[in-house]
């Protein structure tokens, strides 16, 4: 039994690891430029600031090789990866697969690159303005393609429009150059070197590896500094002060009670500079919402901060606690992994995944774990009733029933019951969505309204289930009552009551038991549907909403992190399986 | 034949009563034939599913905007089918059709189809009209009888031509499915994880081989693969085939090789590849990433497409196929006449495609009478929701999406959800119907 639980769980984690790098290679396919989602649209479609795009590229880490070693073709240089713009490492991928000369086609990518540069810093004058357009137009287009129509057709008419005014004809000797350089490419093709594999090990420190395992160390190196308990007034000399360049951890903790306002965007506490008074880090209500927050701050040398209080958001008296360390070698493009609970950041609010799957998770928690309990309490007696009456009448009005609501679909549904039973056109029973308004109301009120907007969301999530679980009760029961044991029971002259429960009903459980492993994915993504519909802000829903966004981060943290609690639940469904039944071995 | 017999003897003693041996000559699957037919309610909705096939397959003469047949300025037209070759290339509409509206002109004689609308037409004087609201149409025969949707398209056109988006869907996603879940579940279930032996030389070689066979295969063509994906399903499965056939020919030669090698003492040596193992890790790892989201997370990051969509279906389904064939397999295989087969001197392969295989499909047709329904309900729900289906199909999950932002159209909430409903409950119902006439054991 031991002996197969720690196989069964080192079989688990090769699985893990398989599923991990499918996932990690679907999130790479998905569409976009993560680095340009992530600092989301600037005014006017005006181009990212270079330093800004590299920051937030290292942050994410897409500076490092995607995975530990790469099977490609000669022609493409193992340094690929280290081009910072996904759009133009992808036209020079194209360019490489047409091609096939690096050298060359670096060359004049970078010419061209320069070229563009010069095109776009034209200033507009009262001469141009229209050939300028179009001509900024064709050397984008220049820019951004790889097939050669386009390329030629694009120098054609760049020249064309560049010629037609002196302000624009300063770039045409830059445009020669391109055309020369791009001739050259041309010429020298060496598309054979497609042909020729070639494998290049990048070692540990790659993208992957830092998505799944994290490449921060489990032990930041720090040095505490004396630990402080603030009463938050602004008198209190709560400064610290840097002896040496370094990062510094502030961990802050704010009794939920003392906060006076609580809007989600509300700024109640900034670290500022002592001496200029600057605001170094804001934190907002929805920040520190569980009453803790940790911020990293990089310090000058002989810098002094200090932790301010917005006036009116917090409650001056309370007792706030702040602790400060002073951190070695600290990176803040670290990320903890996967396996540490760090998922990355959500491209549409810029917060850390792991809290919003906190925050969604709730909701889609309670519904299913009264939906299981439901579920359970109703399907097992019908099950077993509907099995003992076999072949009667009520058995096969059940069945048929049972059948009817296994079959229907829960959007179909949920769809006739918002459209007759919420509408005031018919009948105006239940609130078509949301879970209600509990500003103010007594805890056994909040109950009510929660209830009254939870009927139907609950019908709909439970009825599939509750069919499916009951027919499979009552196939399991059948079986079981067939058994020689059960005859024997009989023949004892046992009643038939102590028949059913004692003997018949024990053994029929097994499967049931079994099916409660899908009750953990259930819980993630089981419900999207339903949440969809009657709006209930849970994890479904919003995994819909990171779809439409789209939000990939939060996407892909929530497949693996579903199918990492379907495997969980398979493992537990095993080994409960072999405990509730000792006549199952395994070799 | 033997096998025959020998699976017809287990279906009657298990069944107890009236088996075949009453009737000796009928084969094993006229008898299952037989014994489905007993199956009423499963019956008749084999006889429906035919029937909604024929309203899917013939989707053009029955809704269409425009006639089966017509006479129009003295020339006799057949548009429908006109249609087909213009929409493959061959034909080309005549002057007088240019840019027309086919129902506002004056013909001299015309077949029209039953319903007079393609799903997409717009009527602009209905719209939101129930079935039995007062309509503004000319006559009787251009009414829309369930009812149209706010821009005025006719809902039971969209009913009509979603029939055989939905029937697209369960055959082509359940075909992925039942040639992937077939080759996994027979290598796993017949060879076990100590039947399939191979030499080590032939190892070695296809290890050493298999690099390159891919990388020609497909590593150097990905860009022309997944540019084929985005022009067209035809185009794309033309490249991948393309890939595996280069994939195929260059592991030819390891294979080929191997026969040299065969001679020399340590690598002629034959080891046991653990197919068995190997094939359900897959599976595990295949189930263990909920259905659902992982084809919702595929869906997201690939263009709209219901090619895309029926792939991606078939691609996580084939497990439970899988699944059946193996344990139908690993039964089978312990029979007398594959013992027979192999006494006579033929290849396990052989027996196992000749002979084990098609005494294994039983329980695949349950699979996929279930898969079908699976399918469909997973292309309405994704149509539902707006993800995957692009914009210009339309789908019965669509239409029903219509009611959720206008809920006083109470038809576009019933007809189309109706329609899910039936088609999957018919194909469960087969199902069941099947299980029962394949596996009498459960009959009891």
């Amino acid at each position: 039994m031991f002996k197969y639980v720690i196989k069964r769980v080192l079989i688990f984690i090769p699985t893990l690891l398989i599923i991990s790098i499918v996932i990690f290679m679907l999130s790479l396919a998905a569409p976009g430029d993560p680095v340009e989602k992530m600092l989301g649209a600037t005014p006017e479609g005006e181009p990212i600031p270079p330093q800004a795009y590299n920051e937030t590229r290292k942050e994410l880490g897409l500076d490092l090789p995607v995975f530990y070693f790469a099977f490609t073709s000669k022609a493409y240089p193992d340094t690929m990866y280290r081009i910072p713009i996904q759009s133009e490492r992808n036209n020079l991928n194209r360019l490489v697969n047409e091609y096939g000369n690096w050298t060359e086609i670096d060359d004049y990518y970078k010419t061209a690159k320069v070229f563009y540069n010069q095109v776009n810093a034209i200033e507009k004058d009262s001469l141009n303005p229209d050939a300028l357009i179009k001509m900024k137009a064709s050397t984008n287009d220049m820019f951004i393609n790889y097939d050669d129509n386009t390329i030629q057709k694009a120098f054609v008419n760049i020249e064309k429009y560049a010629s037609a005014f002196p302000s624009t004809a300063r770039v045409l000797p830059k445009l020669n150059e391109v055309k020369d350089k791009y001739a050259t490419m041309r010429k020298t093709a060496t598309p054979w070197k497609k042909k020729v594999p070639r494998f290049s090990w990048y070692g540990f420190n790659n993208q992957y590896h830092r998505w799944l395992f994290g490449n921060r160390p489990l032990f930041l190196k720090k040095d505490k500094l004396p630990a402080m308990n603030y009463a938050l007034d602004q008198s209190a000399s709560n400064t610290i002060t840097a002896t040496e360049e370094s990062y510094h951890r502030f961990k802050i903790k704010v009794p939920r009670s003392s906060v006076k306002r609580s809007s989600q965007s509300a700024e109640i506490l900034a670290i500022k500079d002592a001496q200029t008074n600057e605001k170094l880090m804001k934190i907002s209500y929805a920040a520190i919402q569980d009453g803790k927050e940790t911020v990293y701050i990089n310090l000058k040398k002989g810098q002094q901060v200090k932790i301010a209080p917005e006036v009116g958001m917090i409650d001056m008296a309370a007792n706030c606690s702040i602790k400060a360390d002073r951190l070695h070698d600290y990176n803040p493009n670290w990320s903890a992994g996967f396996i540490r609970f760090d998922f990355g950041k959500s491209f549409e609010d810029k917060r850390p995944i792991s809290e919003k799957i906190g925050d969604y998770l709730f909701w889609t928690m309670i519904i299913s774990i009264i939906s299981i309990i439901l579920t359970y309490l109703i399907s097992v007696p019908l099950g077993v009733f509907s099995a003992r009456k076999k072949g009667t009448k009520t058995d096969s009005v059940v069945t048929t029933i049972l059948f009817i609501l296994y079959s229907l679909p829960s959007f179909w549904v949920a769809t006739l019951l918002i459209t007759f039973l919420c509408q005031p056109d018919y009948l105006n029973w239940f609130p078509p969505y949301g879970l209600g308004n509990v500003e103010g109301a007594g805890f056994f009120e909040k109950i009510g309204i929660r209830a009254y907007h939870l009927v139907l969301p609950l019908f709909c999530w439970t009825y599939g289930s509750l069919a499916f679980l009951s027919r499979q009760m009552r196939g399991g029961m059948l079986s079981v009552l067939r058994q020689d044991y059960v005859r024997t029971a009989r023949a004892k002259g046992l009643e038939e009551k102590t028949v059913i429960w004692k003997h018949a009903f024990r053994n029929s459980l097994l499967p049931i038991i079994t099916l409660f492993a899908n009750i953990f994915p259930l819980m993630i993504s089981g419900s999207i549907v339903i949440e969809i519909i009657f709006t209930i802000p849970g994890m479904g829903r919003q995994l819909f909403e990171a779809i439409k966004y789209p939000d990939y981060p939060f996407v892909f943290a929530v497949v693996l992190m579903s199918a990492l609690l379907t495997m969980i639940g398979y493992l537990i469904a095993d080994i409960l399986y072999a405990v509730a039944d000792p006549r199952i071995t395994y070799d | 034949m033997f096998f025959n017999r020998k699976n017809k003897k287990v279906a009657a003693d298990q069944e107890g009563i009236q088996g075949p041996q009453s009737n000796p000559e009928i084969s094993y699957w006229e008898y299952v034939k037989m014994q489905f037919k007993k199956n009423k309610r499963a019956l008749y909705s084999l006889y429906f599913v035919m029937f909604l096939a024929l309203i899917a397959i013939f989707a053009d003469f029955i809704a269409n905007e425009k006639p089966i047949m017509c006479t129009y300025q003295g020339k006799t037209y057949f548009p429908v089918l006109k249609q087909y070759s213009v929409s493959l290339g061959i034909g080309k509409w005549p002057k007088e059709f240019h840019n027309v509206e086919w129902k506002d002109l004056d013909y001299g004689f015309a077949i029209w189809p039953i319903i007079p609308y393609l799903p997409h037409n717009h009527d602009y004087k209905n719209n939101f009209v129930g079935p039995f609201d007062n309509q503004d149409v000319k006559s009787t025969f251009w009414r829309h009888w369930m009812g149209t949707d706010e821009i005025g398209r006719d809902l039971t056109a969209g009913m009509i031509h979603g029939t055989r988006i939905a029937f697209m869907v369960g055959i082509v996603a359940m075909g992925i499915a039942v040639i992937i879940g077939i080759i996994m579940g027979a290598l796993a279930g017949f060879f076990g994880d100590k039947n399939f032996k191979i030499s080590r030389g032939r190892l070695i070689l296809n290890l050493l081989f298999f690099l390159p066979a891919f990388f020609y295969g497909f590593t150097s063509r990905s860009y022309e693969i997944g540019d084929a994906l985005s022009t067209g399903f035809g185009k794309f499965v033309g490249q991948i085939g393309w890939g595996v056939l280069i994939f195929i020919l260059i592991m030819a030669i390891p294979n080929v090789l191997a026969y040299l090698f065969k001679k020399i003492p340590f690598l002629g040596k034959k080891v046991a590849i653990p197919l068995d193992i190997l094939v359900t890790r897959l599976i595990e790892v295949v189930n263990s990433i909920p259905r659902l989201v992982l084809i919702l997370a595929v869906v997201a990051i690939t263009k709209p497409s219901i090619f895309n969509v029926m792939m991606v279906i078939g691609l996580v389904g084939w497990t439970g196929i899988a699944r059946f064939i193996r344990a139908e397999l690993l039964r089978v295989r312990k029979l007398e006449y594959i013992e027979a087969a192999t006494a006579l001197g033929f290849s396990r392969m052989r027996s196992m495609i000749k002979h084990a295989i098609p005494n294994a499909l039983s329980p695949v047709f349950i699979a996929v009478a279930f898969g079908i329904a699976a399918a469909i309900l997973i292309e309405s729900f994704l149509s539902f929701l707006g993800i995957g289906v692009p914009t210009e199909v339309i789908t019965w999950g669509k239409l029903l999406a219509i009611a959720r932002e206008a809920p006083a159209a109470w038809w576009m909430a019933i007809f189309p959800g109706f329609a899910i409903f039936i088609t999957v409950t018919l194909f469960n119902l087969i199902g069941e119907g099947l299980t029962d006439a394949l596996d009498p054991r459960l009959k009891q």
